[in-house]
């Protein structure tokens, strides 16, 4: 009995013992798996991303067709606009001419006789009187013509086509010879407005308003006509009140006149008798309608529609607009060729506009030309107005790089002939003149203000952390930029959809730095991702926004940015949380 | 199954296996006067009478050893509830108080099949039929430091497991040589059951955020009887060929094997003066030669450096798909791969040394202080413990042992008790009563795994022939 009684007291008290050595906290039942904490610190390193070339930066960078590069595979702008063409066409028209309506006639001023011939005898053959001055023929050239265009407002001098008709005769009733005389040594004069063509045959040109007759010229009765060739009418020398006296309204008001003498033949004789004889001479003048060849003439710049030639380049800030960006051209180099087959030279001034900036481009200087052989000007403006291309003519203009920053919604290109109402041009009646201009804007770097925007999107990651709490995580990467442009970086997450997830904020410590390729700058990047949920994303949105590094850029093909040493890092952990009540 | 069913289960079956295991010899017991198995801790010791073990209940021992405990793997969150070291409200600080450098785990059990002590006139004579197991493995700091605090570098170069099985056949001779010395020895006869090593030379994971760098190298043995590999064409492991097994099967395997060796155990005690002894001892200094079934397993010297991916963005970089082989080179690169499947190995046990020191009360020498130094030398498995005691011989038949001991694991409790009248031997004690000082309410420790349970039944016969012989009636 006793050794029962100690076998349960001591039983008893190794259990009570046992007890009291239980730890009410610890009940293994009891253990929540449900939330751990791990990672603390933790990173991994997720490696470089390829080199980023230009072109892939900023989507179809390289689409544009004004965007080439040269053999060095430096990009440069070249924008080359449509060709301004204008037509100008002066009407056609004629000077009309002039006709006497009523002979004019004269007398020898003394009578003519055979002082040998003896009535009743036969005259002599081969006896000719002695010649006798006749009375000096005045023939007034009236013309009013109306019809002139009126887009020539001024006429300094007329290449014409036309002939002059002096008709020379005797009235047989007053003479029995078959024909009369005339001296060689008469004279034929003529305004001064009436340029002479070349000497009618048997005359001679001793100046030029003179034709003198140089062999003794037979006149029969009913007529010989002398026909001067008209070459020109200078309108400068007309008297005051003639020529375009007003727009349309042509009015000359000519002399012509004849001297001379004449004399009879024995040989012409037809009847009996030896005088005295006093002939009626009966003359005509005739003036043909003027083909006008060309015309130094004053026009209504107005009226032809020769006053500015304007271009807009609308398909420029299409262009360059869907590039979201600011296009700051250093080295902005507007060339252009002119070529025009207008007979004279013109000077023109042109100008280029934009809502924000208007640029003088000075006096261009259009050379003469001629259908088929225009005249032909080549400039090159830039800022510095240096580095033309060959055969063009460099021209300065302050400013000139600001031309397309920002990009203006359209570039007015004007030209302005330069020439007043007073001016005048060489022109034919009845043609059409073309003046064709083409230029390109081009540009082999970017200045400061030179911005660009893109947006580039890293999908496929995956991160999918929805069982885990991660407040924050961090992508740490070097931004190896060959690019002579500084980039600013905005970040966003996606989901699996593309759908900018709210939930995460992205923060980019600092902006990429540009450099060279020669010099790349490395540049430090923190990307913090917060999320106030389960840090769950599929991609990274990053924006690019970029500007020049300098004030003189030059994109190379070979440039690039490139993100190495990237790593993945969890600041704060990352606590994962189970299903307690999973089975 | 959640998480909380997988722990759970990890920890049953940790339990089942602590508990289905014998420790290392019971060191509380080296002073413990009746203590008949002294021997297996100095062969020069001899037990108060002859014995013979009661098959399986000879000795039934329980425990582990390593410093690693429950509380510094879970913590009560203060609702009632426990939560791993890994929740966000447990500080790395409190959590790496608990963790060392190395942090080892050893389980053996030593089952004695036949037990059997006689004293023949001044000798003591033991045979011995045991079953051994040993089982240990290491767990570097830099592995929960990694997951706690997320360190740069993972180190598990000293990560390593190794488990043998043997059969032990052994004599033991123990003679006083005068009045003061006293020698002993044991020659053992070693069966190789089973042999499964692997260790990694090097294992490191460098975190760093440039790059993460694997170095791997490992090697290994592998044998069981009718267990063999099957292995893809590079030698990877990729399942095991196990047999029906029978016991014409187990004849014809245990037959055939040729896993032999042998080994001593030496020791001496000394009585300095009447109340004084000093006692040294070397146990396991022996071998086994492997020459049957045995397997070689290696991991070849390799780095694997993930430096990220190159290219990605183009189109034709496909960051899963590198993943993913990235992850099947680091498997190949730290999986073993079968070299050889004949290989031989001279295998050294591990040694124990115990050197201990006993001062009786000169004026009652039933009391005495004990200091007993433990080291096992077993490469990255070592571990030492210097453990003093008190004993008190209260009767001939009835005797106390408490201890306290520093070692690799940490601080013990001991304590046994030792009932040994004659013709019965009866045992049970602890090297450690701190694992029973705190425990949960399934009864697991808490503060530390790390004891010895032992408790057995002998029967005990022949002359007393202890320290207190019966005083003369004269």
């Amino acid at each position: 009995m006793k050794n029962y009684l100690t076998k349960s007291i001591f039983t008893l008290a190794a259990a009570a013992c046992m007890c009291s050595c239980v730890n009410e906290e610890y009940d293994i039942t009891k253990v929540k798996f449900d939330e751990i904490h791990i990672l603390d610190n933790a990173s991994a390193p997720f490696g470089a991303t390829k080199k980023f070339m230009l072109n892939e930066l900023f989507a179809d960078f390289e689409t544009y067709e004004f965007l080439k590069t040269d053999n060095d595979g430096n990009y440069y702008i070249e924008y080359a606009g449509e060709r301004i063409s204008t037509e100008i066409e002066i009407p056609d028209f004629i000077f009309n001419g002039y006709s006497d309506e009523n002979p004019h006639e004269t007398t020898v001023n003394e009578q003519i006789y055979f002082p040998q011939i003896v009535p009743g005898i036969v005259i002599s053959p081969a006896i000719t009187t002695k010649p006798v001055a006749f009375d000096k023929l005045t023939f007034h050239v009236e013309l009013n013509q109306t019809d002139i265009p009126t887009e020539i407002i001024g006429v300094k001098y007329a290449d014409v086509e036309s002939n002059l008709i002096i008709s020379l005769g005797y009235d047989p009733s007053s003479l029995p010879f078959s024909k009369i005389w005339i001296s060689k040594g008469a004279t034929l004069r003529f305004p001064e407005w009436i340029v002479l063509g070349k000497a009618p045959d048997g005359f001679e040109k001793p100046d030029s308003q003179t034709l003198t007759l140089s062999d003794d010229l037979s006149v029969s009765s009913s007529g010989t006509q002398i026909r001067v060739l008209l070459d020109a009418i200078d309108f400068t020398k007309m008297p005051e009140g003639q020529g375009l006296v007003e727009p349309g309204a042509l009015r000359l008001d000519a002399e012509v006149t004849v001297e001379g003498s004449v004399y009879l033949s024995s040989d012409d004789y037809q009847n009996s008798g030896n005088g005295p004889f006093s002939p009626t001479i009966i003359s005509h003048l005739n003036m043909e309608p003027m083909a006008i060849q060309s015309v130094s003439a004053a026009l209504d710049l107005k009226a032809i529609g020769y006053t500015e030639f304007e271009a807009t380049f609308d398909d420029l800030s299409e262009g360059l607009g869907d590039l979201d960006a600011t296009i700051d051209l250093t080295g902005l180099r507007l060339n252009f060729g002119v070529s025009s087959t207008i007979p004279s030279s013109v000077d023109i001034s042109a100008i280029l506009e934009t809502s924000a900036n208007r640029y003088d481009l000075g006096l261009i200087k259009l050379p003469a030309g001629s259908e088929g052989a225009p005249g032909m000007a080549y400039y090159s403006i830039s800022e510095n107005g240096t580095g033309a291309p060959e055969n063009y003519t460099n021209i300065a203009v302050q400013n000139f790089n600001t031309l397309l920053s920002p990009i203006p919604e359209s570039v007015k290109f004007s030209l302005s002939p330069s020439f007043s109402d007073n001016s005048y041009l060489t022109i034919i009646p009845g043609s059409a003149y073309e003046l064709n201009i083409d230029y390109s804007f081009s540009s082999n770097a970017f200045g400061p203000s030179f911005r660009i925007g893109s947006s580039m999107t890293f999908d496929g990651l995956g991160v999918n952390f929805d069982t885990a709490e991660i407040p924050s995580a961090q992508i740490t990467l070097n931004a190896v930029n060959t690019l002579p442009i500084n980039f600013s970086i905005a970040a966003q997450t996606v989901d699996s959809e593309g759908n900018i997830t709210d939930s995460i904020s992205a923060d980019v410590s600092s902006d990429i730095k540009g450099g060279t390729l020669e010099n790349p700058a490395v540049t430090p990047i923190t990307l913090s991702l917060r999320s106030n949920g389960p840090l769950m994303f599929d991609g990274l949105i990053l924006t690019f926004s970029a500007a020049s590094a300098s004030d003189c850029a030059v994109l190379n093909k070979a440039q690039y940015l490139q993100f190495t040493d990237m790593a993945l890092s969890l600041p704060d952990g990352a606590t994962i949380k189970f299903d307690n009540n999973e089975e | 199954m959640n998480m909380k069913r997988i722990a759970i289960s990890i920890l049953l079956a940790f339990a089942c296996v602590v508990s289905a295991s014998a420790q290392h010899n019971f060191r509380t017991g080296y002073f413990l006067d009746g203590y008949i198995y002294k021997h297996k801790l100095n062969p020069a010791f001899a037990s108060d009478r002859g014995y013979f073990a009661i098959p399986i209940a000879g000795q039934i021992s329980a425990g582990v050893e390593t410093n690693l405990s429950l509380s510094t793997l879970l913590y009560p969150d203060g609702n009632g509830n426990l939560v791993t070291f890994l929740s966000p409200n447990v500080s790395a600080e409190d959590f790496m108080k608990g963790i060392q450098t190395n942090n080892p785990l050893s389980i053996n059990a030593d089952l004695p099949v036949l037990s059997l002590g006689f004293h023949a006139g001044k000798s003591f004579n033991t045979i011995d039929l045991s079953l051994k197991t040993d089982v240990r493995t290491n767990l570097p700091g830099s592995l929960f430091s990694w997951a706690k605090q997320s360190a740069d570098v993972l180190d598990l170069s000293d990560f390593g497991l190794k488990g043998d099985a043997r059969l032990e056949l052994s004599y033991g001779y123990s003679r006083s040589i005068g009045e003061k010395f006293r020698l002993g020895f044991k020659l053992k006869f070693l069966a190789g059951l089973a042999k499964a090593s692997y260790e990694m030379d090097k294992l490191t994971l460098n975190m760093d955020k440039d790059a993460w760098r694997v170095a791997a190298k490992g090697n290994g043995y592998f044998s069981a009887p009718g267990i063999g590999f099957i292995t893809d064409d590079a030698g990877a492991i990729t399942g095991f060929d196990v047999p029906a097994y029978d016991m014409a099967l187990i004849n014809e395997l245990l037959l055939e094997s040729r896993n032999f060796g042998g080994a001593i155990d030496l020791g001496f005690s000394y009585d300095i003066l009447s109340w004084l002894t000093l006692s040294a001892s070397v146990t396991d200094l022996g071998f086994i030669n492997w020459t049957t079934g045995l397997s070689r397993l290696e991991s070849a010297d390799s780095t694997l450096e993930y430096a990220g991916f190159e290219n990605i963005g183009d189109e034709g970089t496909d960051v899963g798909a590198e993943f993913e082989t990235l992850g099947n080179d680091l498997l190949q690169m730290i999986s073993p791969k079968v070299t050889s499947n004949e290989e031989t190995l001279m295998d050294m046990l591990s040694m124990t040394s115990h050197v201990g020191l006993e001062l009786r009360l000169p004026f009652y020498k039933r009391f005495s202080i004990g200091a007993l130094g433990t080291y096992r030398l077993d490469g990255p498995y070592s571990w030492w413990e210097a453990r003093a005691s008190a004993n008190w011989a209260l009767f001939r038949w009835l005797s106390f042992s408490a201890s306290y001991a520093q070692s690799t694991y940490g601080e013990s409790y001991g304590g046994a008790i030792n009932f040994h009248p004659a013709g019965l031997n009866i045992f049970v004690g602890l090297d450690s009563f701190k694992p029973a000082l705190n425990l949960t309410k399934q009864f697991i420790p808490i503060d530390s795994f790390n004891t010895n349970i032992v408790a057995g039944v002998n029967l005990a016969f022949g002359k007393y022939h202890g320290r207190f012989p019966r005083k003369s009636k004269k």
